[in-house]
């Protein structure tokens, strides 16, 4: 009896440790990430409104091996994505993507000097996990949450919440009204408008 | 005006319950299709994952969350709003934050969020959050004592306390109050029924009604022209994230205020 406890209570701490290790690979996934941009933002060889284009190509690199579109494609569009073709799919997460960047690029200039802090993670369930950030902003710590799923041992980004508020879920409102009150159609235009407009 | 005088006293219990009636059954009706986003989270993890998932109960009918029935007088004021906040109040802000040291404007957010310790502590009590409402107590004592009337954050600095937002729009929501429906105000911004009945409420509390009509209106003004100065370029980078602004806005205050809610 005393050997089947000890034994439970030493697999428990095994199975403990080995969730712990795994708790913490999401962040390291994500931290690893930032760093770069970071790094790339920080680099004085990078500096400057003329090297601008290189320095946003470099980040668009970055964000696009850490940030699964066509998973934010496929949330956000939520049933419209069902009846899209697989070339129309292609075509919607190009732009899509193209918009996201532009958003978190812009961010990212904005935030240059500030500090991540990494402050938890959260298994969801099937290799989906929350990592719970904060970054600190002019007056206050602004908590950031990135949701990362692990597909064949690479993480990805497929929704972050600033404040509580989602990305996905804000899209999918948006995407929702746009397509209900025009069309499918209507909506990539006026996402091609818009990616068109802010790349100038 | 004193909120405990006859007249007010009736006229904010019958803000409550009027608040309460409005918003309860639409809560109610709400909860079978819209449940807390942890939960939607759990449930479409339980649905299985395969590559057609179906993400609507992660994320719920995006509409439903909050209806709009008088979207055309929300679209016009969210419109008023955007000029107002783009031609007026941001270039207000800008040229007083580039005479006004940063420090300063700290010191008159210090000054404002002190001095609205009321509001806070009475809805922590409203619900039931003792703890909090010992820590507003707190802080309200050593700000206004060491922190020089609330120009410094004493108690912040010595880590007594986290300040956390209150008001009674959450209140309501803490007792399972939706939101009712979506309401833009002039100069306001986007809120909702529930958080109406609050902002009003909240102002029976709220010290600086207790000046007169000339002082109230300019300490406010003046409180959010400061607080405008840390968030300057924040609603210009939302607006650029978003394909629908007003939408995108909308989601974000429901968003906002649930997570607020929740805390």
């Amino acid at each position: 009896m005393k050997m089947t406890f000890r034994s439970i209570l030493a697999l428990s701490c095994i199975f403990a440790a080995s969730m712990q290790s795994l708790a913490g690979e999401a962040s390291n996934a994500l931290a690893v990430s930032v760093d770069k941009i970071f790094a790339i933002l920080g680099d004085p060889e990078m500096k400057g409104d003329e090297r601008k284009a290189e320095r946003h190509s470099q980040i668009r690199v970055v964000l696009g091996e850490v940030f699964d579109y066509e998973e934010i494609s496929k949330r956000a569009l939520g049933k419209e994505w069902k009846k899209l073709n697989d070339e129309q799919r292609t075509e919607f997460i190009g732009v899509f993507s193209q918009l996201l960047e532009n958003t978190y690029m812009s961010a990212f200039e904005k935030y240059s000097s500030e500090e991540v802090k990494y402050e938890s993670e959260r298994e969801l369930g099937k290799g989906k996990f929350v990592v719970a950030t904060k970054v600190a902003s002019a007056s206050k710590m602004i908590p950031i949450h990135y949701n990362l799923m692990n597909r064949g041992g690479s993480w990805s980004i497929y929704d972050v919440k600033i404040e509580g508020v989602g990305l996905v879920k804000n899209y999918r409102t948006q995407f929702r009204k746009v397509i209900s009150k025009k069309s499918y159609a209507a909506l990539v235009k006026q996402l091609e408008e818009k990616v068109a407009k802010d790349s100038q | 005006m004193n909120p405990f005088t006859p007249p007010f006293a009736i006229f904010t219990a019958l803000a409550v319950i009027l608040a309460l009636a409005f918003c309860l059954p639409c809560s109610l009706a709400g909860e079978t299709d819209m449940p807390p986003p942890a939960m939607m989270i759990a449930q479409a993890d339980a649905a299985g994952d395969t590559d057609d998932e179906d993400y609507e109960n992660e994320y719920g009918d995006a509409d439903e969350g909050l209806s709009d029935p008088l979207y055309h007088w929300n679209y016009a004021w969210h419109v008023f709003n955007d000029r107002v906040y783009l031609w007026l109040l941001e270039p207000t802000a800008k040229g007083y934050s580039a005479v006004m040291p940063e420090q300063t404007r700290g010191c008159v957010r210090n000054f404002f969020d002190n001095a609205m310790m009321p509001v806070r502590f009475a809805n922590c009590l409203l619900q039931a959050k003792g703890r909090a409402a010992v820590d507003e107590l707190t802080a309200f004592a050593v700000n206004t004592t060491v922190g020089i009337v609330g120009f410094r954050n004493a108690a912040e600095d010595m880590l007594l306390y986290e300040p956390q937002s209150e008001d009674l729009g959450q209140t309501f929501g803490t007792w399972g109050a939706g939101h009712g429906i979506y309401l833009v105000w002039p100069v306001i911004g986007p809120s909702s029924l529930r958080d109406t009945f609050g902002i009003v409420g909240d102002s029976f509390v709220s010290p600086i009604n207790r000046l007169s009509t000339n002082w109230n209106i300019g300490l406010r003004t003046y409180d959010v022209v400061n607080d405008t100065t840390f968030r300057i370029g924040e609603y210009e980078r939302v607006k650029q994230a978003a394909i629908d602004p007003y939408s995108s806005l909308r989601d974000i205050y429901v968003q906002y205020r649930d997570r607020q809610v929740a805390e």
